[in-house]
């Protein structure tokens, strides 16, 4: 066992030969000048049986850099969707609004007349104060002044 | 590149902006208030009256051209002042509109404001505030202001005659 293991050191050893140290250093009882060696065969044994159970490594604790980047992605969608939310709710009310605002106040179109007619006599009543000369002129080219309460008088 | 570019698309959004009705403006920004009333004569309206010769010749002729007619109004006499004030403030920014006629006196204000853009006058705007009474009456097309002008003195020959007919 000994030249085996001179043999081990030196790198020289089959994998039956390795196979036949570790059953060698696993016994109960070992020479006491090799019993230093025992924790290496053994460590190497102990590493085969390892093996990480999947629900272990998805159950294993996060760190805390890990919790917090969670955390912020979470807040981020949440914001994200809530913002969009007020934003259809928005505009929702507004387009209620102008419909509300802008649509045709009148249905029977003989009311619209009547409604029309004042409204554009009275348009008309103050157009006539203006002089006929400004009504058929464009005024990017005229030398116009408006008319005040003063002039009128 | 880049800055250009914002800078084009900026600018195309002001402009675009600015070119918005007054009354659309104003209502955007006050129309939810309780204490207005809002009264719209649109397109459909004014054309069905066209078309259907429901309106008189000489009213068909006066709105040729005419695609709203919109009336805001209040009655509150504590709330008039604020909303004439608002409303002048509204007319001055847009540098395109020029007034036509302007009387002041203790107890009413009346202005009379077009907007022209190459030759046509797209809107005409009557701000008053008379005695606790606002009102804002905007005119929205292509208007003919010479037309509008002479459909009153076309309704008061008519009533005249009415008035010195025989019957």
């Amino acid at each position: 066992m000994k030249q085996l293991l001179e043999q081990y050191w030196q790198g020289k050893t089959t994998p039956e030969e390795e196979q036949l140290l570790q059953a060698f250093f696993s016994g109960e009882s070992l020479p006491e000048e090799l019993e230093i060696y025992r924790p290496l065969f053994l460590w190497k044994d102990r590493q085969k049986d390892i093996r990480l159970d999947r629900n272990e490594i998805l159950a294993a604790p996060r760190t805390g850099a890990g919790n917090l980047y969670s955390a912020l992605k979470v807040a981020a969608s949440v914001m994200i969707l809530v913002t969009v939310a007020i934003g259809f709710y928005t505009h929702y009310k507004q387009e209620k609004f102008m419909d509300k605002v802008f649509s045709e106040t009148y249905t029977d179109p003989k009311e619209a007349v009547r409604e029309t007619g004042k409204i554009v006599a009275k348009v008309s009543t103050l157009l006539q104060l203006v002089p006929d000369k400004l009504l058929s002129e464009s005024t990017t080219d005229s030398t116009k002044t408006a008319l005040t309460n003063d002039s009128i008088q | 590149m880049k800055t250009i570019f914002l800078s084009v698309a900026f600018t195309l959004a002001a402009s675009s902006l600015s070119a918005q009705e007054v009354i659309n403006s104003f209502l955007e920004k006050y129309g939810k208030d309780d204490n207005l009333e809002v009264v719209t004569i649109g397109t459909k309206m004014l054309n069905l009256m066209k078309s259907d010769s429901i309106a008189d010749d000489d009213l068909q002729e006066a709105i040729l051209g005419l695609e709203n007619i919109r009336i805001v109004s209040c009655k509150d006499e504590t709330l008039t002042d604020d909303y004439y004030n608002l409303a002048h403030d509204l007319l001055n920014k847009d540098k395109h509109f020029s007034e036509l006629v302007s009387i002041r006196d203790e107890n009413s204000a009346l202005i009379v404001m077009v907007k022209e853009i190459k030759g046509i006058v797209n809107e005409l705007i009557i701000l008053s505030n008379h005695s606790g009474d606002f009102s804002l009456i905007g005119l929205s097309g292509s208007i003919k202001l010479d037309s509008l002008a002479k459909y009153s003195q076309k309704l008061n020959f008519k009533n005249w005659r009415k008035l010195n007919s025989p019957d």
